[in-house]
């Protein structure tokens, strides 16, 4: 990882290089900077924390050593959770990553109209979240909800959604998607302006047709844009909550979120249910931390997997040497 | 003539000249076809937020009334309650412009340079930071919301915006991460000539490197701001003081334990998000004609 | 480089001076004494406007003390003191409700006022007994917090429908039973073409009217307690609610009288409904004939739906007699706090001389709650005094406090929520849901 100065280097070489270094820290100043003041420091007291027991009301952590550890890997309720969030990332994130370029590239291509068409496909993401809950616990609605009155239309009957374990996630899953589809969309328009018209053009009068274009000249050109969105929408839809708190809290506290019969509970909804609500034993922000620091290593393995295949898709067209398409 | 410069060189340009007769038929077909699909696609996409925007103008006795997207009878008195419990209105309004403004610039600066450095020079441990700074964001915040609160409160930042914009203004792990992805698919040889040229790294990057990430900047830039817009729960940690409210905090005191004032909640949610489409779709005309424009100067 | 030489000193100065105030611990309490106090407030709007109305008089007779009012949820939502006590930014005064009052009671958050209240005069008597109790800890019996006021659950019913229906209106205190509601709410549901529960071309895919709401329609709330306990059932019982009352069987009997008006009756609201169009809503606007609330609904009615004619009862009777639940707010002080003596100061005073109409909740001290002021205000209804402040000297009139500090989770997931989710969506008859609900629950308890 990372490059190591040449032994045998000539002098000046060598201080080039460490000009190099040397600018490169500067660049990078206000970024580790504000990582290590706001956000390393908190990070490593949080990873002492997982050694402690700690009801935040007590004047001081308590130190407990490895059982918040061992406590975790006997948790039944653990696995359960984990497999609420990895249901939502074969819908959620599929859906999302998916639909996004689908919205990308109906839009990026300059016309009359487009403008508005992007701007109104933008404004879901805009939406205050207040609004989001309030509106889609409506649209659930199996009484006179729209959704299930088009499903109708077909003659069947529409599911129960929200109240319904089964359909629960899903329907959390298609909020995030509509939510999030601007967010997907705007970076992967930035991304296909970045590709200069002259490739999809010279593919075309080699006679490729569009799902060809796209699949060997504009997907390579935007891969760096599709990896960012695949990795960071992972770790995301791995600390899902806001969403689930918004969708089944109705009016009690944040402890009684996750149905029904517990199929939308999360990690980080168990995470903070143990850190504020529960009155375990070990309940705390001890436990708390222990359950984020195996998140966030599930998290990081995870990454680095994409992160080694990416070698085989990734196509940077700035770095010189192609692998699959591209024509640098 | 420098509005478009500073998009990316190089920008697709518009469809080639039609060919007469029959091809011009059918292109128009297909745009027809294409604006008709849009259109229907679109309302039916953002149908919730419409009937959001209706239940700010229904009376309370048909709030609900799933049969009507117009409501009638039509009422703007939850509008003009809104400013009758809220009176500071306009004070949180700017309390959340100088968030979003203040910590989105700095964000797009710092991210920026990060991501650059990330992407172009090479350096020892480059990978390693690459994966600390992504390392962060998979720690959820809820464990590390307690450790920063004690930092602010030792700084004596509570009651201030300054939590939320400061660490903004060091740039955030996922905008550099984007920054660097997106430097990657530049070529490498604007910068050899800048070299050439005899401009350092740093003119390079201000006058060469930057311009060309004006997408980029675009985008981080928009989706940062929204976020800051729209951010609660820092705000609602940090912002006790009503004097510092943020309009995210206005919005939810509207919603009580046992009723909620649906029709003022939906008028404000209605303007608070109407600025920033508004902006958009400007923004987006202006980005629509820009591209255009360099196109055809190819 | 020039410019890298200046700044690398300015950086390392930041990136020190942030390390040392980021670890320099303030071992000392979370301040100094000081003449502001801090009050954590939470609610709507409206309920800050009266807070700060009743602590004007406070304000006027202390000159010396200024109040700082800090809206946060702190007070409802018992994660937010803690996260402001652990960032020692916690409040001097705050507002707590019975749901969380003995939790933070046990964890030593709250301050003991026992002594202070010897001092000055503050006495039991001076309030509704039933509403005082609550402000004792289940540990010791002391006081550890002063009435800001209480709400009841009543019975909330439209006088037109019960006129149009030819039913008599329920007694005001209390003398029916759930058996005459469920009667009264299938007469009182009717469909498009005028046809009631009862009759036999009721069609119950085209409700236009129904008879009954209770909360039980949103599994999150408790507002079907009051049904439990008159069937002597409930979900905690005991003294130290460390008891599980699931499987007696008034619980599935009770559980299964609301499940069958919502699902064979098809005359109560049901969860689906709930999602549409809130319950308490569809009262309000006149399509609902009875629902069970509490005062808010008087204010909630005012606002919206004016022309509204109804009027309050009692709520009915089980087997086991009369039964309410009663919901208090109480004013607190954080134990740590280093203006403990204004704080008690302004507690005594909210809770005393200034109580009245805090948060729109009926008053707890007696002199207030007795005297015309309240009872006789413009807009409330008819039947206020037999409906609202008598049940408060029931034998079942109970508080819903948490003294072991359980119910998130025994209401949660991993113990009655699925449960209960059966039950209100008509999914299994309630004795066969209610089944290994106390093994999960004593679980819990003894964690």
């Amino acid at each position: 990882m990372g490059e190591t100065a040449p032994s045998s280097a000539q002098a000046p070489r060598s201080r080039a290089r460490r000009r190099e270094a040397g600018t490169a820290l500067l660049f990078l100043l206000p970024q580790i900077f504000g990582l290590v003041a706001f956000v390393g420091v908190p990070l490593g007291v949080s990873l002492y924390y997982s050694f402690t027991h700690w009801d935040l009301v007590a004047p001081e952590p308590t130190w407990i050593g490895l059982e918040n550890w061992t406590h975790l890997l006997e948790d039944e309720r653990v696995p359960k959770v984990l497999w609420n969030t990895i249901k939502f990332i074969f819908t959620g994130t599929l859906s999302f990553l998916l639909m996004s370029l689908v919205a990308a590239l109906l839009t990026y291509r300059p016309r009359r109209g487009v403008a508005f068409y992007r701007a109104l496909l933008f404004l879901p993401y805009v939406l205050s979240q207040i609004a989001v809950g309030i509106v889609w616990r409506w649209m659930f609605n199996t009484e006179s909800g729209p959704i299930n009155a088009a499903i109708e239309l077909f003659g069947v009957d529409g599911p129960q959604w929200l109240l319904d374990p089964a359909t629960a996630m899903p329907a959390i899953a298609l909020v995030t998607t509509w939510q999030g589809l601007g967010y997907g969309m705007t970076l992967y328009i930035a991304s296909l302006h970045g590709v200069p018209e002259a490739l999809p053009e010279a593919a075309k009068i080699d006679g490729a047709n569009a799902w060809q274009r796209f699949r060997h000249v504009m997907l390579p050109m935007i891969s760096p844009t599709v990896l960012f969105l695949v990795v960071t929408s992972l770790i995301g839809a791995l600390q899902l909550f806001d969403p689930v708190v918004a969708m089944t809290t109705s009016g009690g506290s944040i402890g009684m979120a996750g149905g029904p019969d517990d199929s939308t509970r999360t990690v980080v909804l168990y995470m903070y249910n143990q850190m504020f609500n529960y009155n375990e034993r070990l309940s705390g922000l001890g436990y708390a931390a222990a359950i984020a620091w195996v998140l966030a290593l599930l998290t990081f393995v995870l990454t680095l997997v994409q992160w080694a295949f990416s070698k085989r898709w990734v196509f940077y067209a700035g770095e010189g040497a192609a692998k699959k398409g591209g024509q640098g | 003539m420098t509005v478009t410069d500073t998009i990316k060189v190089g920008a697709p340009s518009l469809a080639a000249q039609p060919a007469p007769g029959f091809h011009q038929a059918r292109k128009r077909a297909r745009t027809g076809f294409y604006h008709v699909g849009m259109t229907v696609l679109v309302v039916l996409y953002i149908l919730p937020v419409l009937w959001a925007a209706s239940m700010s103008l229904r009376t309370d006795a048909h709030m609900f009334d799933a049969d009507q997207l117009i409501p009638h009878p039509i009422t703007f008195e939850h509008y003009v309650n809104l400013f009758t419990i809220l009176p500071d209105f306009g004070r949180y309004v700017g309390n959340t412009v100088l968030i979003a403004v203040v910590g989105t610039a700095g964000t797009l600066l710092s991210s920026s340079l990060a991501g650059y450095a990330l992407a172009r020079f090479t350096f020892p441990g480059q990978r390693a930071l690459l994966m600390v700074i992504l390392l962060t964001l998979m720690v959820p915040p809820q464990v590390t919301l307690i450790p920063q609160y004690v930092i602010f409160r030792n700084l004596n930042w509570l009651d201030t915006p300054l939590p939320i914009i400061v660490p903004m203004l060091f740039g955030g792990a996922l905008p550099t991460f984007f920054f660097r992805q997106f430097f990657l698919t530049l070529p490498r040889e604007l910068e050899d000539a800048a070299a050439i040229d005899g401009a350092g790294r740093w003119r390079t990057f201000f006058s060469v490197m930057a311009p060309l990430a004006g997408p980029a900047y675009l985008a981080m830039g928009l989706l940062t701001f929204v976020q800051l817009w729209n951010s609660f729960f820092v705000n609602s940690i940090y912002l006790q003081d009503q004097n510092q409210w943020v309009l995210t905090q206005a919005l939810q005191s509207l919603i009580g334990r046992y009723n909620s004032q649906y029709g003022e909640i939906m008028a404000g949610v209605t303007l608070v998000s109407l600025p920033i489409v508004i902006g958009y779709v400007f923004v987006q005309r202006w980005v629509v004609r820009g591209i255009a424009f360099s196109g055809m100067a190819n | 480089m020039r410019i890298s030489r200046r700044l690398i000193p300015i950086c390392l100065t930041m990136s020190a001076i942030t390390a040392v105030t980021a670890c320099s611990n303030t071992a000392a309490s979370s301040g100094e004494k000081s003449n502001t106090l801090t009050i954590a407030v939470w609610g709507v709007n409206e309920d800050i406007d009266s807070i700060k109305a009743a602590a004007k008089g406070f304000e006027q007779a202390n000159p010396g003390i200024t109040l700082k009012f800090n809206r946060t949820d702190c007070g409802a939502d018992y994660a937010v003191c803690k996260t402001l006590i652990a960032g020692r930014n916690m409040a001097d005064v705050l507002v707590t409700g019975t749901w969380n009052f003995n939790q933070m009671a046990n964890d030593g958050v709250l301050a003991d006022l026992t002594d202070r209240m010897a001092a000055d005069g503050v006495k039991e008597e001076d309030f509704v007994p039933v509403v005082i109790q609550s402000d004792k800890a289940a540990k010791d019996g002391r006081f550890y917090g002063l009435p800001m006021g209480y709400n009841v659950q009543s019975l909330f019913y439209n006088k037109e429908m019960f006129a149009k229906a030819g039913l008599k209106e329920p007694p005001a205190d209390g003398d029916y039973t759930y058996d005459d509601l469920r009667e009264w709410s299938r007469k009182l549901t009717l469909d498009a073409n005028g046809n009631n529960a009862d009759s036999p071309d009721f069609d119950p895919k085209n409700v236009v009217q129904w008879g009954y709401y209770n909360r039980f329609a949103i599994p999150s709330e408790p507002g079907y307690w009051p049904v439990l306990w008159a069937y002597g059932g409930g979900v905690l019982g005991g003294d130290k609610r460390d008891q599980c009352d699931l499987e007696k069987p008034g619980t599935a009997q009770a559980m299964q009288l609301l499940q069958d008006m919502m699902w064979k009756d098809h005359s109560s609201v049901t969860p689906q409904m709930e999602q549409e169009t809130p319950g308490y809503l569809r009262w309000i606007q006149g399509h609902v004939a009875m629902q069970q609330g509490s005062h808010e609904q008087v204010t909630i009615a005012a606002q919206q739906n004016p022309s509204l004619k109804y009027d309050m009862a009692a709520l009915p009777k089980g087997p086991e007699g009369n039964a309410t639940m009663i919901q208090v707010h109480s004013w607190a002080a954080y134990a740590k706090s280093p203006n403990l003596d204004n704080a008690w100061k302004f507690i005594k005073y909210m809770a005393t001389e200034g109580a009245g109409k805090q948060m729109g909740l009926i008053p707890a001290y007696k002199k207030v709650a007795e005297g015309p002021a309240f009872l006789k205000a413009p807009g409330e209804p008819e039947h206020l005094k037999e409906a609202q402040l008598d049940p408060a000297a029931w034998p079942l009139a109970r508080t819903n406090i948490d003294p072991q500090g359980v119910l998130a989770t025994v209401l949660g997931q991993d113990g009655l929520g699925p449960a209960l989710n059966d039950i209100i969506t008509g999914k299994k008859p309630a004795a066969e849901a209610l089944k290994g609900t106390c093994a999960k629950i004593d679980k819990i308890l003894a964690s």
